[in-house]
């Protein structure tokens, strides 16, 4: 690799230029608060007429130089090297220059996935993705990123969401996934990942249910979310009512006939049968009678028990 | 649905092994498929050939004989009853693409495979059936693949059906989504062959059958074969819990009541059912964010009151449009089976019973699977 000293205003110059190598979000800040551009050699194109890496750094430099005229604008020099020739040779410079494999943002890794173009049989070559994902080739996954709307897109690479999530809220409006991602932001990751899945398989359904133009549907569960108590609760009862008042009616009939009477009492596994279990011990004759009365008063919840299994 | 425009747009080539290079059934198939690439390949030595990258897909179908026995069992599910169905694997894979079907999560870049053997698999039918003189035996080539969407070209049923014919207690079965049943209709005696037509409305064929026949055009085949001289069988399966459900499917009963019961062998009802890692490939569909469990077989099937739900109003329907035909379920428990019929399935009606009798098979192949 080439090396020479180039005044800043130069690099700067660049940056209006072609921004195609224009791929990090996150070089090393501390690295530019420390004024340390001035130490770290740019990237320059083989022809000299494009930034390869470097360009975060040289917006740092043009900031600090607005701000402080009476620095040494235009008379600093920072060395500057130069990439071999071809797409290849650029951007495994880049790459090198970063130096963060396997910590690329999803927005960086779609970018630079975007050079797949360049290469024989649209796959990026073995040493380049080395750089990029020593872990395996990403390629499949950052399809998927790439094929989401921009405000998921966002929301995966703020790392609020995993691409599957993504992927699953694709037709919720931008505006109502915002507010349900807002809604779930004091949960943990998965509580939140449940929320709002749960929410656009809901809306999918009922928007099929009722015809109606989805995002004023989505619009309406959502307002009906904000204004409960419970939101949570409330989306999973929406969202699976059948199982909701099962598991209702069998809440009510313990709570009404079974609780404190030492009586174990369980419906089917996933509801899939047709018998209950019903069990007890008793080490007196007094523990036996109370607990056979509390059955024989739960009599009068039984059928509802039997009517909800079919 | 156009089956000679169908092969022109989905099969690229055509691969067959030397051993089976005089067969009948690869001339008529390299005939028609003049359009694809058409190679011969050594008979592998284990049976099993991988095929290159570039033919490594639905595109390709590779004409082999088979590498286990063709003919068994349905091998039914864990904890569900089982309809009793013999199997003859002769078309193995599909491409019509529905989007509940099971292919979509494994065998989405498999190549096709037709499997000819010796004859080995008609004569297991023929011992089995000697050896349950009494019983009805059902069998069918639709498993592991659509029965007909291949079989213009390879015309590989005729013989099945042309050798069974004579057997008063095989009932031969071929399944399928197409109305490719034309080139079978020539057959002038087909037995006791039953062409059974999987069947929803057509708003479903619409959004989730991908290249399956249009709902009238299974019909109107339907009409074809009965009138040739084929027992038909209708399977409504999967019924998928769509918005209006209960009219969608009404409608498509009351079309099957046109067709005469006599000649109507039976009818299966299933509602959706699918492995978890088939969800993901469910994802922009409606349907999918139903209310579903985990079965005990591992499968995802909707809530047991929704499914039986289902079930009663289909039964009902059924029975007033086709009063003597049987109609039983596919997969389904026994506590299912005795809600929707007030009785265990083993005091059914005679034709429900047929049905549901099992077949064993251990004497002619050495397991029962």
């Amino acid at each position: 690799m080439e090396y020479t000293q180039w005044p800043i205003p130069r690099i700067i110059s660049l940056l209006e230029a072609d921004t195609r190598f224009d791929l990090f979000d996150r070089t090393e800040k501390s690295l530019l608060e420390r004024g340390a551009y001035g130490l770290v050699p740019f990237v320059v194109s083989a022809d000299r007429t494009r930034l390869i890496w470097g360009f975060s750094v040289a917006r740092y430099a043009r900031v600090r130089e607005a701000a402080d005229r009476t620095g040494a604008t235009g008379t600093v020099t920072v060395p500057v090297a130069f990439t071999p020739a071809g797409t290849e040779g650029e951007l495994r410079y880049a790459l090198l220059a970063e130096g963060r494999a396997g910590a690329y943002g999803w927005r960086e890794k779609a970018k630079i996935f975007s050079f797949r173009a360049d290469f024989p049989g649209n796959r990026l070559p073995d040493e380049i993705l080395a750089l990029v994902a020593p872990e395996g080739d990403p390629t499949g996954v950052i399809e998927r990123y790439v094929a989401l709307p921009e405000h998921l897109q966002r929301a995966v690479n703020a790392e609020a969401i995993d691409i599957r999530t993504a992927e699953i809220c694709r037709n919720l409006g931008a505006a109502v996934f915002s507010s349900l991602n807002d809604l779930g932001a004091p949960l943990s990751f998965s509580r939140r990942k449940s929320l709002l899945v749960r929410f656009a398989e809901l809306s999918a359904r009922e928007t099929d249910t009722a015809h109606t133009e989805p995002f004023r549907r989505q619009t309406e569960l959502l307002a009906r979310l904000l204004r409960d108590a419970e939101p949570e609760a409330l989306l999973t009862r929406l969202r699976y009512p059948v199982r909701s008042r099962m598991e209702e009616v069998i809440k009510t009939f313990t709570r009404n006939y079974l609780h404190g009477h030492g009586i174990r009492f369980s419906p089917p596994a996933a509801f899939e049968g047709d018998s209950y279990d019903v069990s007890f011990s008793f080490r007196s004759r007094r523990e036996y009678d109370r607990r056979v009365q509390a059955l024989a008063n739960a009599q009068e919840g039984v059928d509802e028990l039997l009517e909800i299994l079919f | 649905m156009n089956s000679w425009k169908y092969y022109s747009d989905t099969v690229r080539a055509i691969v067959w092994t030397q051993s089976l290079a005089n067969h009948p059934a690869v001339h008529r198939a390299r005939k028609f498929l003049e359009h694809a690439e058409q190679i011969e390949i050594e008979d592998p030595p284990d049976g099993v050939w991988e095929p290159p990258p570039e033919l490594a897909n639905a595109g390709t179908i590779l004409v082999r004989p088979p590498t286990s026995r063709m003919f068994g069992r349905c091998p039914g599910t864990h904890g569900h009853l089982c309809c009793n169905y013999l199997t003859v694997d002769v078309y193995v894979g599909c491409t019509i693409g529905c989007s509940y079907c099971i292919m979509q999560s494994y065998l989405r870049n498999r190549t096709l495979v037709v499997q000819i053997d010796s004859g080995e698999s008609l004569e297991h039918i023929r011992q089995v059936a000697a050896l349950h003189p009494d019983q009805m035996i059902r069998v069918g080539t639709g498993e592991v693949g659509d029965s007909l969407l291949f079989d213009p070209l390879f015309d590989l049923s005729r013989g099945y059906i042309e050798a069974l014919a004579k057997i008063p207690n095989v009932r031969f079965e071929l399944k399928s989504k197409t109305d490719y049943v034309d080139h079978l209709l020539d057959i002038p005696d087909p037995g006791r062959a039953v062409i059974a037509f999987s069947v929803n409305p057509q708003s479903i064929v619409d959004t989730e059958e991908g290249y399956a026949a249009r709902l009238d055009e299974r019909l109107a085949a339907a009409r074809r074969a009965s009138d040739a001289g084929y027992g038909l069988a209708f399977h409504f399966d999967p019924m998928i819990a769509v918005p209006g459900w209960e009219t969608a499917y009404a409608g498509v009963v009351e079309k099957l009541g046109r067709f005469r019961d006599r000649d109507v062998a039976w009818v299966s009802l299933g509602t959706l059912r699918f492995p978890p890692t088939l969800q993901p490939y469910l994802q922009d569909a409606g349907y999918a964010a139903h209310e579903f469990v985990r079965s005990r077989d591992g499968k995802m099937r909707y809530l047991q009151p929704i499914r039986s739900g289902m079930y009663r109003r289909m039964r009902a329907l059924l029975e007033e449009a086709l009063p003597r035909t049987a109609v039983y379920l596919c997969m389904e428990s026994e506590a299912v089976w005795k809600n929707v019929y007030a009785e265990a399935p083993v005091t059914q009606k005679q034709s429900v019973r047929d049905v549901l009798r099992p077949v064993h098979i251990r004497d002619v192949v050495g397991v029962d699977r």
